[in-house]
């Protein structure tokens, strides 16, 4: 087990320790007690009792999989009596707290987006959304804004930078949004937030972290401003970021559960976890110097997929910050905090390869020294939302196995010597459908209390009325039925590749409005299909009535094909939307920030495109060649034999053209301003076949005369 | 580099023109900055290093080289900024280094 330094170290600068861990008591004993039952009455519902072992083992694996999901029960029941009580008391929502007067002149906070291979016009649309809800506020001088770029391919490098320009553009002349790119993205994310926290995070009190396809209301960043002002013990407050923006119906219909479960869910994680709470990795607002002191992040020991750079980094600085005494705060109640969601099932599914790598990883920290009790449990529920994946699949199998058997092997009435009477092998159907419904409502109890909630606290409008609102619970309850079993097996062979020693590629994540193609759903999806098949097939012929208990697993695994391009289309989800289905708050009565961030994006997208992208445009384009090269810090001169170098890759530049050049080569060329401005200038200067292998996406697109040609 | 460069003044200055309409030059300007940056000028390479030193005066602000000055020239015309402007779009916030704790695991 990795230490990690800093254990004990700084003022215990919190209470609240003791209620906390009576209440994670108090959630065991609630998850274990039932979990043991439900165990025990399955071994009285298997009807082969000579398998001992086997029955054992089916048991283990159940009260398992009923103590996963008795977890979200009781989350969700403490969430809904925090919710009602709320509501009872009309307490207003945390965002309304009383406004302090303007924090003094040191609390300044920095709203930081890192970016990895972005669409660079998005998240600036998101951050001018942000800059000028906050300027709103009136406290926009309190708050800077940065751009913390990882990308290493060469066209995400300048895109970012023109639209960075073109924000700037559009901004006020003394807008402080700053664009910085990395060298070197060592430690991926976590390592760019504490490279910013190295450079320029002593100049701030805090720091609000953003995705990149995150937008804040001004008014929420004042409120988290304010309320850590107004609590000086406390290290970090995660928002509940609400899912906004879809339109694929896959995407819509996460939308939907998001808005309409998620807060009841999330109060109940606040109940349970009280100061020592989740940290989402974003939508966050994090005091900087306890940061800087407690969360700086240990490589783990060791290869494969277990070892090398802490991955899921935000549940590892979480706990890192309360062990150090600081509380971390979830406000589930808090509005203006909003993301987006993956728009497909396989681009949720690829997301989930990293994170189920990265939440694997946390079994090397469980027990790590001085870890407050929730934290712990943050660490195991992680686990466990991949684990129980494989739990689920492995009690298929036994119970499988058990039918085989049952079927080819002949009972054995008397399973030990000396016996009088037979033992028979009895099957109790209604025991069975009894434990099936009991396990039926424990999995969809907490979506009947977000319904009974959203009724309660008259916010049913907000999803289209009452009975919009239910026909959407119910058909969104259908597909993640169907959609269950295939996440299931996926994360499973996500955590058989962990545990074999895979390691994950970190690559951008997916956004906006995607389509699945067939073909991608065929390579996805045949294995499942195919194994439905031959299992389904089998047991049909084995055990007709065990094939039924089957059937929806199996069903849900042959039609995923079908299903996953259907509901990747942006079609059926705008049909459903026309129809009043799958409607958030957020439709209903966009609030201000998300009007701005969707004026911004109908600017952008109206606005003329330059004739060149990327590092094209970098060498070419007059001004994008001098933004690129404004921006490169200046260098001491190189050494002769650097020097030498850069002249031979100017050189295999004009001889080759782009098409000649690597993807690091391109990147050489763009970090050292000399070499491009050289390039540009030579490339002008060229004659004949090699002047157009640069200058030919120019021909026809020299433009009319206009002052300023970048768009803005 | 002589050997690979436009020759012939016409040539030349149709290229130079087209530079800077790219940049977003209107036709008189990049007329007259073209002709002035062609005058002697036998080969490309000559051409835009003339160039280049006329961008350099006219920069909106002193300091650095003459390519660095030439480029704050043309992006300052590129992006429609006064001189004040670029300064702001250019400025960083100031370093303030501080290191993170040990990060090290065992």
């Amino acid at each position: 087990m990795p230490a990690i330094d800093g254990a004990g170290a700084g003022p215990m600068t919190s209470g609240a320790s003791w209620p906390a861990f009576w209440r994670s008591l108090l959630l065991a004993v609630l998850v274990a007690i039932p979990s043991f039952v439900a165990s025990e009455f399955l071994l009285e519902v298997l009807p082969q009792p000579g398998y001992h072992v086997l029955n054992i083992a089916l048991a283990v694996v159940f009260g398992l999989l009923f103590g996963w999901i008795s977890i979200g029960l009781w989350i969700s029941v403490a969430g809904a009596c925090v919710a009602f009580g709320r509501w009872w008391r009309r307490k207003p929502a945390s965002a309304a707290v009383i406004p302090l007067a303007p924090p003094p002149a040191e609390a300044r906070t920095a709203i930081v987006m890192p970016v990895f291979r972005e669409d660079p016009v998005r998240v600036c649309a998101g951050l001018e959304a942000t800059y000028r809800s906050v300027a709103e506020t009136g406290r926009l001088a309190a708050f800077d804004f940065y751009i913390l770029s990882d990308s290493n391919d060469a066209d995400a490098w300048v895109e970012e930078e023109v639209a960075w320009a073109a924000l700037r553009r559009r901004l006020p002349a003394q807008a402080r949004v700053f664009y910085r790119r990395r060298r070197s993205n060592i430690k991926r994310k976590s390592g760019n937030i504490a490279d910013f926290c190295r450079r320029w995070g002593a100049a701030y009190r805090y720091m609000v972290i953003l995705d990149a396809d995150s937008v804040m209301a001004g008014s929420t960043l004042v409120s988290l401003v304010d309320a850590m002002e107004r609590s000086p013990t406390t290290g970090l407050i995660q928002t509940l970021p609400a899912a906004v923006g879809q339109n694929t119906l896959f995407g819509r219909i996460q939308q939907f559960s998001n808005r309409l479960y998620g807060p009841v869910f999330a109060a109940g994680l606040e109940f349970w976890h009280m100061n020592a709470g989740h940290y989402w990795g974003h939508n966050a607002i994090i005091r900087i110097a306890p940061f800087v002191r407690h969360c700086a992040l240990p490589r783990l020991p060791g290869r494969g997929a277990f070892g090398g750079e802490i991955m899921s980094h935000d549940f590892v600085e979480a706990a890192l910050l309360r062990r150090a005494g600081w509380d971390v705060r979830l406000m589930s109640d808090l509005p203006g905090s909003y993301e987006e969601t993956p728009p497909t099932l396989l681009d949720e599914l690829k997301r989930d390869r990293r994170w189920a790598q990265g939440n694997l990883q946390h079994t090397r920290l469980v027990f790590a020294r001085g870890l407050a009790i929730p934290h712990r449990v943050v660490f195991l529920s992680g686990i466990m939302s991949y684990m129980s994946s494989l739990l689920w699949l492995l009690l298929l199998v036994l119970s499988s196995v058990e039918v085989v058997l049952g079927a080819l092997i002949p009972p054995r009435y008397f399973p030990h010597p000396h016996m009088l009477f037979p033992v028979w092998p009895v099957w109790h159907p209604h025991w069975a459908l009894m434990l099936f419904w009991f396990t039926l409502a424990v999995l969809f109890v907490p979506k009947v209390l977000a319904v009974l909630l959203a009724f309660v606290n008259q916010r049913t409008r907000g999803f289209g009325g009452a009975a919009r609102m239910l026909a959407g619970v119910v058909l969104e309850s259908v597909l993640s039925a169907l959609l269950a079993p295939v996440r299931m097996l996926f994360h499973t062979a996500f955590v058989v590749s962990v545990l074999i020693g895979r390691k994950t590629q970190w690559g951008p994540q997916a956004r906006g409005d995607m389509s699945t193609s067939w073909r991608q759903a065929l390579r996805y999806h045949t294995g499942g299909t195919v194994l439905a098949l031959v299992w389904g097939g089998a047991m049909y012929a084995l055990n007709p009535g065990y094939f039924w208990w089957l059937a929806p697993v199996m069903g849900a695994w042959v039609v995923a094909i079908p299903v996953s391009v259907w509901i990747s289309r942006v079609g059926p989800g705008l049909r459903a939307r026309a129809m009043g289905l799958f409607l958030t708050p957020e439709e209903i009565t966009p609030p201000g920030v998300l009007r701005i961030l969707a004026r911004a994006q109908r600017e952008c997208a109206s606005r003329p495109r330059l004739p060149l992208r990327g590092f094209l445009a970098a060498v070419v384009d007059p001004g994008v060649n001098a933004l690129h090269c404004a921006l490169l810090r200046e260098r001491p001169a190189p050494s002769e034999g650097i020097a030498l170098a850069r002249q031979q890759l100017v050189l295999n530049a004009l001889k080759g053209g782009p098409q000649a050049l690597g993807a690091r080569e391109r990147l050489r060329i763009l970090m050292d301003r000399d070499t491009l401005m050289l390039l540009h200038e030579r490339i002008w200067a060229l004659k004949g076949p090699r002047a157009r292998f640069w200058l030919g996406g120019l021909e026809g697109a020299v433009p009319a005369p206009s002052p300023v040609r970048i768009p803005m | 580099m002589m050997p690979l460069d436009l020759s012939g003044s016409d040539v030349i200055r149709a290229r130079l023109t087209t530079y800077l309409e790219v940049l977003g030059m209107d036709a008189a300007a990049s007329g007259t900055w073209a002709g002035r940056a062609c005058e002697d000028a036998a080969y490309g390479g000559q051409a835009f290093a003339r160039l280049q030193e006329l961008m350099a005066a006219e920069a909106p602000s002193a300091g650095g080289d003459e390519a660095g000055r030439a480029a704050r020239f043309r992006l300052a015309f590129w992006m429609g900024l006064s001189g004040a402007d670029l300064t702001a779009l250019l400025e960083e916030p100031p370093l303030c280094r501080q290191s993170m704790a040990p990060e090290r695991g065992r």
